[in-house]
């Protein structure tokens, strides 16, 4: 049998942890695993001359959040980033978002601060002439990091995803489709998250493969019918119900142990 | 949030009744300085919400329609998604109230607060 695992943080053990307890307990009962860490860090510069230097080592992503900075120097950020290819790094939520407009991130930071429509339309106001200034032009992701995406797509690069990225470097749809069984993990699994963006990834990759997953939490606020319809094959919670206790390495080790043991596929 | 058509805004529109109640509160208030403000917000459980209120601000851009001294303001941002958009006032056993018939919203949530 042949097992992917994929987890996220279970409680206080870091998912490499979780992916390590998960792995050993399959390897136990004699299955093939592969073992992917989607969590980890990227490079995150905070200077320019930081991210001059990650990009002349050749990094292929760089996480550019900390860079906000780096507005005030446009021109000094073009500079740097002239003939580079790599893939920026920006916030879930912004990857998609426009910088002006009702949905763009100029005015959706502004309404953090106050609910007066003034206040939004000003902020609205100053980005429009911000990407007028610099000769840019808004589109879906440019206002990712306060604009910092405009500059970024103006110098042709992609954006994209912590999670995304990490799904492409570890080829985890290649490896999905090649595995029979795919298990990850998270802290809670409820209906409204649905154990949050790497278990419904984790999930939807799964799903492409058409291959079962199974999630290993720490509570599972979940139901049997519910985790089908969510595209779960089954879930194997630490703790029943909602204590409030933190997951500790052994009692994972101990639930993992059980779940390896009740997934058989034919030797092949 | 989806997408929505955001086509050349035509104004938002008041049927009579809306521009009757319109003008009954006013005179309540005893000021003919202020407009009835349209906007579209961020939020609610279906992407986008209406504001609907008296405001006696006229802002840049604003977009203005005026129906026998009863003016209706929608703000810049606010009114690509506004336009040929209908506002009614209901009185009845199950509804009362201001109500938005808006042609660029393709889904609203079941609490008729919110739309996408």
């Amino acid at each position: 049998m042949r097992v992917l695992v994929a987890p996220g943080r279970v409680g206080d053990v870091a998912a490499s942890r979780v992916g390590e307890v998960i792995g050993m307990a399959f390897h136990e009962e004699g299955a093939q695993v592969a073992v992917v860490d989607l969590t980890t860090p990227l490079p995150a510069p905070t200077t320019l001359d930081e991210l001059g230097r990650m990009l002349d080592e050749g990094l292929p992503a760089v996480d550019v959040a900390g860079l906000t900075d780096a507005l005030t120097d446009v021109s000094g950020l073009r500079r740097v980033l002239a003939g580079r290819t790599f893939t920026a790094i920006v916030p879930d939520e912004e990857v998609r978002a426009p910088l002006t407009g009702l949905s763009g991130t100029a005015v959706a930071r502004a309404r953090a601060t106050s609910e007066d429509l003034t206040v939004g339309l000003a902020a609205d106001a100053r980005a429009r002439e911000w990407l007028r200034m610099h000769d840019l032009d808004d589109a879906p992701g440019a206002g990712a990091c306060d604009g910092l995406g405009a500059v970024l797509l103006d110098a042709g690069l992609r954006l994209e995803t912590a999670l995304g990225w990490a799904v492409q470097r570890t080829r985890l749809r290649e490896t999905a489709v090649r595995a029979d069984l795919v298990v990850t993990a998270c802290s809670d699994l409820d209906f409204q998250a649905r154990g949050g963006p790497l278990v419904q990834t984790v999930v939807e990759v799964a799903g492409e493969a058409l291959r079962p997953v199974i999630v290993v939490a720490g509570r599972n606020f979940v139901s049997r019918r519910e985790l089908r319809l969510a595209g779960i094959e089954d879930a194997h919670a630490v703790h029943a119900g909602a204590v409030e206790e933190p997951v500790r390495e052994p009692e994972l080790v101990a639930v993992a142990s059980r779940v390896a043991r009740t997934w058989r596929f034919p030797s092949r | 949030m989806t997408d929505i058509k955001l086509e050349a805004p035509a104004g938002v529109t008041l049927t009579e009744a809306a521009v009757d109640k319109v003008r009954a509160l006013l005179e309540a208030e005893g000021r003919d300085d202020l407009s009835l403000r349209i906007a579209v917000q961020p939020g609610g459980c279906s992407g986008l919400r209406y504001q609907l209120y008296f405001d006696d601000r006229a802002l840049d851009g604003d977009v203005a329609t005026d129906y026998d001294g009863v003016k209706v303001v929608t703000d810049r941002m606010s009114a690509p998604y506004l336009g040929g958009a209908s506002i009614d006032f209901v009185d009845t056993i199950q509804q009362q109230g201001f109500t938005i018939d808006n042609p660029n919203a393709q889904g609203s949530c079941a609490c008729g607060d919110s739309f996408h």
